[in-house]
């Protein structure tokens, strides 16, 4: 009886020893991926931030406006350029009337009359 | 016999039962250690994660970096960047001449000479280059040179260059800030700076300013074109956001390039803005306009006796648009007369002149972000004509920054709000607010502003489609104690759109010179006018503030627009 709770006892030693130690490699490795995913975080973090400024120095203002200029043909924009939506009837030009098609033609027919 | 019988026979009993006792002691005595072993792991198991965090943090010790400047808009205007700087131990390097070559393929900028007497050295640290670009770190790590290494070290820049730098100041070599917002973020605002950090991330959110990179831009452009055109000794300018205070560009020229502090050091790279202190001239006299009409002294039909010249004591009073007439209220700010200005202010008598004065923020010393801030300069006594030039805004000097808050607060409906460089939540501006005019003089002063720019001396910073208000002045500089008639500081303050001004723009020329094109004139009208106008006109789109043609504007448009057509 006592010799049969002194195997169990070893039996179950030895079993929590496996598990224990491959609890602990389990979490060493676990606590490396951590540091190392932290690492790559700050390097993200860093070319980010690198990032970021350089995009700031590319677009600032001075830059943009040297490069419209040259490149696009583009200016500030003048009075007048802007309109309000309301107001827009009194600077577009006039609208061309629109000729309905009668009603007995059909365009496409026309058209393919035409290539024929 | 008996006890011993019953002893005998008792006794294996009593043994049994003191073994068992044993056994149950010694028992009991492990499963106390067992458990106290158990509650030890499971305690350390639990709190070991934070445990391990302050370890963590303590041993990588490394502070909260200095937060990022943006605009208002979340363009970054300051960061930090990490660079590796190299550095060599002497002691451990092998062969010198085998060093020296492979740095200098990779580093061609360094002296040889001054390398070989660095690696000479006995000693167990030196630093052969600071700021080492990624490339060639790799180049040089990649060499394999035994003894050379690198350390990150973080390095303050400032991506938009000169775009800004007089707000944002800079940091020297160890990033702590030595003027504009960078000292602000460590000094007065460090409370500021805290409210920023994030310890868990050792990260920190950006410091937003009131600042708009584009208007900042268009401002700055327009101020340079301006002063090499008319060959202006310096320029300056500011747009205040007329309802919260918040400075949406502050210009001043010529300026420097915060990530070459050096060019600070410079004497004319003054910030003119807040460091400057300048007779403002006739700007000043809208204010002495406000005071009487909101006194009561003066309505809008009052009229003043400009025939002739003011005498007080020993000092005579001219006008430069000398008109020898009588004045109505009107045509005195239209013709900005210095005789009807004086008049309007002895009548409001010198204390309350001097009271409303000290009421608009004039008096004091104006504390924006920046620590670099002038205080006024004022007359030592205030006599009778101490009253009469301050009215027309000579005898005292203030920031150009001041003139912009008071005007503001003549426009916006009467309410003086200290100017601020950071982003203003307009919740909190009615508790740093103060009321200097009533609402009814506001509405009175916005409309002569507005008349001046339509017909006064104002008329060329009209912009089609914006309804422009503004005051012109153009003060004689002080050279070897005299006013001078040939060193004159040109300035416009106005305030756009003019039904419900938002904006506020100062605009400020030092020694601009008569040109032929202005017909030998170097007033304010015929520099630093035109240039708000262009301003104006650029800004204005940027600001959201939508244009709103008259009929006359709108057959102007269309007249100049099929030109453009032909011309695409």
């Amino acid at each position: 009886m006592l010799r049969l709770a002194n195997i169990a006892l070893v039996l179950a030693l030895i079993v929590s020893a496996v598990f224990l130690y491959s609890i602990e490699h389990k979490t060493r490795e676990a606590e490396r991926q951590v540091a190392s995913l932290k690492s790559q975080i700050n390097e993200e973090r860093e070319t980010i931030r690198l990032l970021r400024a350089e995009w700031s120095n590319l677009t600032r203002p001075q830059r943009l406006q040297k490069l419209a200029q040259r490149h696009l043909g583009l200016n500030p924009v003048k009075p007048g350029q802007k309109v309000r939506r309301r107001n827009l009837g009194t600077v577009l030009p006039e609208r061309p009337a629109v000729v309905p098609h009668a009603a007995d033609r059909d365009p496409i027919a026309d058209m393919l009359k035409g290539l024929q | 016999m008996t006890d011993a019988q019953t002893t005998g026979k008792a006794s294996p009993g009593t043994v049994r039962l003191a073994g068992q006792n044993r056994i149950r002691l010694v028992l009991a005595g492990f499963a106390l250690c067992f458990l106290i072993i158990a509650g030890r792991t499971a305690g350390l198991s639990v709190f070991l994660s934070e445990n391990a965090g302050v370890r963590s943090a303590a041993h990588d010790n490394i502070r909260i970096p200095r937060p990022d400047i943006t605009d208002r808009h979340g363009r970054i205007l300051a960061s930090d960047i990490r660079v590796a700087s190299l550095h060599a131990n002497p002691r451990k390097i092998i062969d010198i001449d085998e060093a020296i070559e492979k740095l200098t393929a990779v580093l061609p900028e360094l002296d040889p000479r001054s390398l070989r007497k660095k690696l000479s050295k006995d000693k167990a640290f030196v630093w052969l280059k600071r700021e080492v670009s990624p490339e060639q770190r790799l180049a040089i790590h990649n060499q394999g040179i035994p003894g050379v290494g690198f350390r990150n070290e973080t390095k303050r820049v400032y991506p938009m260059g000169r775009l800004g730098a007089h707000v944002l100041g800079f940091v020297d070599i160890d990033s702590r800030g030595l003027a504009g917002i960078e000292k602000y973020l460590d000094g007065q605002g460090a409370l500021y700076t805290a409210s920023l950090a994030k310890p868990q991330t050792r990260s920190a959110l950006p410091a937003q300013l009131a600042l708009d990179a584009r208007v900042q831009h268009a401002l700055s452009d327009e101020l340079a074109g301006a002063m090499q055109h008319f060959r202006a000794k310096a320029a300056a300018g500011i747009v205040l956001a007329a309802d919260t205070g918040e400075i949406l560009s502050l210009v001043s020229l010529p300026d420097y390039n915060p990530n070459d502090p050096r060019q600070a050091l410079d004497k004319s790279a003054i910030n003119r803005v807040t460091t400057g202190v300048f007779e403002l001239g006739s700007v000043i006299k809208a204010v002495t306009f406000a005071m009487a009409l909101d006194a009561g002294t003066a309505n809008m039909n009052s009229t003043f006796d400009a025939r002739f010249p003011l005498v007080v004591g020993r000092s005579r009073i001219n006008d430069f648009h000398a008109k020898r007439r009588i004045l109505t209220l009107q045509e005195v700010f239209l013709y900005s007369s210095n005789i009807g200005t004086a008049r309007m202010a002895l009548q409001v008598g010198l204390e309350g002149h001097q009271a409303f004065l000290k009421k608009a923020g004039l008096f004091s010393r104006l504390r924006t972000e920046l620590p670099e801030a002038a205080a006024p300069l004022l007359p030592p006594r205030w006599s009778k004509i101490t009253t009469v030039t301050a009215s027309f805004g000579h005898g005292f000097a203030v920031q150009p920054l001041q003139g912009a808050m008071v005007t503001a607060a003549l426009v916006n409906g009467g309410l003086l709000i200290p100017p601020t460089l950071l982003r203003r939540h307009p919740d909190t501006v009615s508790g740093l607010a103060k009321r200097i005019i009533k609402p009814s003089t506001s509405e009175k002063m916005r409309y002569l502003f507005a008349l001046n720019v339509e017909k006064g001396t104002a008329r060329r910073a009209g912009v089609p489609g914006i309804r422009v208000g503004g005051k012109t002045g153009t003060a004689e500089k002080v050279i070897n104690g005299r006013y001078s008639r040939d060193h004159r500081l040109t300035s416009f303050v106005g305030a756009f759109p003019m039904d419900a001004p938002k904006y506020v723009l100062l605009v400020m020329l030092d020694e601009p010179q008569p040109l032929k094109e202005t017909y030998g004139y170097a007033t304010s009208g015929w520099n630093a006018v035109p240039v708000a106008g262009k301003v104006i006109a650029r800004i204005a789109p940027l600001l959201g503030v939508e244009p709103e043609y008259t009929e006359e504007e709108q057959k102007k448009i269309a007249a100049a627009r099929p030109k453009q057509d032909k011309g695409n």
